[in-house]
């Protein structure tokens, strides 16, 4: 399998400025290797399960690990972590969880779900950088994700 | 025997049996006190007395030979012939004109009403009438006044009689005047209005006629019991009061009504002490009635009010949970709102902070240090935003928050707060006195924040001072128990403690001191939400004491 389409990261996230920043971020820790962006729910859930959510693809090329924005058009992230998180196929993969939000209704309800981390996106953003940079490597460095042999 | 008031004197020689009739008329006919004429059968005026020349206006001479018919007025004069002749025909003594009103016409051309008695005298000459007239202007006058007055009279009783009329009608009591034999004379208005009758339909009907027993109750007493207190009037000439009776009514749709009087008999008596009347007065006491609950009554009564406070119970909860519904649907509008704000509000500033420290990184060495300072001022005011947001948004969840009410200790929960507070602490000298703090009732999360911004904010005020120093106590103060934080720090000018509490409202510079002016609004809102209240007392440069109550709600512990 050709190295390029491995998939470490997915990152789920609308706001195009946030996108940049938190690609900024990922690139200034070394972590922007291989990222597949879906800018709303349904896309994010397209490229996991298909177009029509049926897809037999296997997640061997990961993605490791999924960013995930909570408002999200279409199909908010609620509801996208819900369904990732009630696959077998993608219940193992850690769900870091990005938000503007300090809400306790959205917090409680993320780890409900099973959200693996949960990062509240600061107005600063050195805080929110050095964040992503340390889940980053958590989860992709240090976490061994559960390899699924075919 | 008298004299007659005449100038002539009486005659003696002539008392003589062959003293001629004519003579003797004429002397006669002088002695009647009154107008008399003497006329033969032709009507011709023989003779006049005196007294007739005076009342006719006439001299003897002009009246001597003349016809009687000249006396008569002219209306009556054509048939007066005939009247002569016919009692000629049947002389006899009589009064004239049967029953006609008579008039004498005198010289003058007036009339006289007059009576005129005729008398027939037989003489060697023929018949001769002797004619007495009696001047009746006197008795007509004074008949006519007495009509007069007994139409007067007449009228101002029939007035009378209307006005007590009206009246007894008018009177606000209910009331109908009964003959002995109790028919209806009269009835007041308002007997009329309440016992649904019409005046002319019960005027001069029987009492037990136009009411007769009771429709509805047929063993109801009322009938028997009025009967017999109508006869015990009748007999006794005294007023008599009856219990108080149910008597349905018959309303004008045909259907009876319950309705309940208290009558009473009264009798009006006649010069001799008979009666006369009976006045049979009635109260409706329906409403009394139905209004004071008999012991028969209570279980309904109760019923009645039960259901009415059901109804009402009902009515008032369905008002609160409309009232929650809309409070519930407001908060939900709320949570939107502060939800929508943190995410939205915050990602501009996201951008602004993320992207002037990008341009700071990538391209800081390129730009003077000057334009460094700008970057660094367009974060600071990014990030004093952020913060303005955060503290906003837990304001304004704080405020909504639905109360958790629990037993408190405060001396825990204090020494939390101090516990989270002491990185503030490093590197300085503070004397934290705390004394034993009252157990409290309400919200701990809720109460922990208020110490938490009371005492951070003793922290902040005191950072100048070499020694800081802060009291923590409770004191009981009426039925309140009354918290308190005392400071030495800076103080505040207590011209403006009323603008301590206000949301963003401060009283120190933010390069003096930090803040967002949202920490004081916090406490007052929560302690406000306790029942409580919060106010300060300070000086400048002498420190601050805060204080705060929960409300009653210690005396419940």
């Amino acid at each position: 399998m050709n190295k390029s389409e491995i998939v470490e990261l997915l990152l789920v996230e609308d706001n195009p400025q946030d996108l940049e920043l938190t690609l900024r971020a990922l690139k200034k820790a070394n972590l922007a290797n291989s990222i597949k962006i879906a800018r709303d729910g349904a896309e994010a859930l397209a490229f996991l399960f298909g177009e029509d959510g049926q897809d037999k693809r296997t997640y061997e090329n990961g993605p490791r690990i999924i960013m995930l924005d909570l408002k999200l058009p279409k199909v908010d992230g609620l509801e996208v972590l819900q369904r990732i998180k009630a696959d077998p196929r993608t219940q193992s993969i850690p769900v870091v969880v990005l938000t503007s939000s300090k809400e306790q209704i959205d917090v409680t309800e993320c780890y409900k779900l099973g959200a693996n981390s949960y990062i509240v996106k600061p107005v600063d953003f050195e805080g929110f950088a050095s964040a992503v940079r340390d889940l980053g490597f958590y989860w992709l460095l240090l976490n061994q994700a559960p390899r699924i042999v075919g | 025997m008298k004299a007659f008031p005449h100038q002539e004197p009486f005659p003696e020689n002539r008392l003589a049996s062959n003293w001629p009739i004519d003579e003797i008329l004429h002397f006669l006919v002088e002695a009647i006190p009154n107008a008399a004429l003497l006329a033969n059968e032709e009507g011709l005026i023989l003779h006049s007395n005196k007294e007739s020349e005076r009342l006719l206006g006439y001299s003897h001479d002009e009246l001597k030979g003349n016809p009687v018919d000249a006396l008569v007025p002219e209306r009556f004069r054509s048939q007066h012939p005939a009247f002569r002749k016919s009692y000629a025909r049947n002389a006899e003594s009589r009064p004239m004109g049967h029953g006609r009103d008579l008039f004498a016409l005198r010289k003058d051309g007036s009339e006289i009403p007059v009576e005129i008695g005729l008398n027939p005298v037989q003489t060697a000459a023929g018949l001769v009438i002797v004619a007495v007239i009696v001047d009746i202007s006197e008795r007509k006058r004074a008949e006519e006044a007495m009509q007069a007055l007994n139409a007067d009279l007449e009228r101002r009783v029939q007035e009378r009689t209307a006005m007590l009329q009206t009246f007894l009608e008018s009177l606000p009591g209910l009331y109908i005047v009964l003959t002995p034999d109790f028919d209806i004379v009269a009835a007041s208005n308002a007997y009329l209005s309440a016992t649904m009758t019409k005046r002319k339909e019960i005027t001069g009907r029987n009492l037990f006629e136009v009411f007769p027993d009771n429709p509805t109750e047929g063993g109801s007493k009322a009938t028997s019991e009025l009967r017999s207190s109508l006869h015990h009037v009748l007999q006794n000439a005294e007023t008599h009061t009856m219990p108080i009776v149910r008597y349905d009514i018959r309303n004008l749709d045909g259907e009876f009504e319950e309705r309940y009087w208290s009558p009473i008999n009264s009798p009006v008596l006649g010069g001799s002490r008979e009666v006369r009347y009976i006045i049979h007065r009635v109260e409706d006491v329906t409403a009394f009635i139905k209004e004071t609950p008999s012991a028969t009554d209570d279980a309904r009564l109760d019923q009645i009010l039960r259901e009415r406070m059901e109804a009402e119970i009902f009515a008032s909860s369905r008002k609160v949970q409309e009232m929650n519904r809309q409070l519930e649907a407001a908060n939900k509008e709320l949570e939107a709102f502060s939800y929508s704000v943190s995410h939205d509000l915050r990602a501009p500033l996201r951008a602004i902070d993320g992207f002037s420290l990008a341009v700071a990184e990538d391209y800081g060495p390129l730009l003077p240090d000057e334009g460094r300072r700008y970057l660094q001022i367009i974060r600071e005011g990014a990030q004093r935003m952020g913060t303005l947001i955060d503290d906003l948004l837990t304001f304004s969840r704080l405020s909504r928050r639905q109360l958790e009410v629990a037993p408190i200790e405060m001396n825990h929960l204090v020494h939390d707060v101090l516990t989270e507070l002491s990185p503030l602490l490093e590197g300085r000298s503070v004397d934290i006195q705390q004394g034993d703090l009252h157990p409290a009732l309400g919200d701990a999360a809720l109460l922990k924040q208020v110490w938490l911004n009371l005492l951070s904010n003793a922290l902040k005020y005191t950072r100048r001072r070499d020694s800081a120093l802060i009291e923590i106590g409770s004191a009981s103060q009426g039925d309140e128990m009354v918290y308190f934080i005392r400071d030495n720090g800076t103080g505040f000018d207590m011209r403006y403690a009323d603008k301590l509490f206000g949301v963003f409202q401060r009283l120190h510079r933010a390069e003096d001191f930090e803040g967002t002016g949202v920490g004081l609004a916090i406490v007052q809102r929560v302690v406000h939400r306790h029942g409580g209240r919060v106010w300060a007392d300070g000086k400048v440069d002498h420190g601050a004491t805060f204080y705060f109550t929960l409300g009653a709600t210690h005396e419940q512990i």
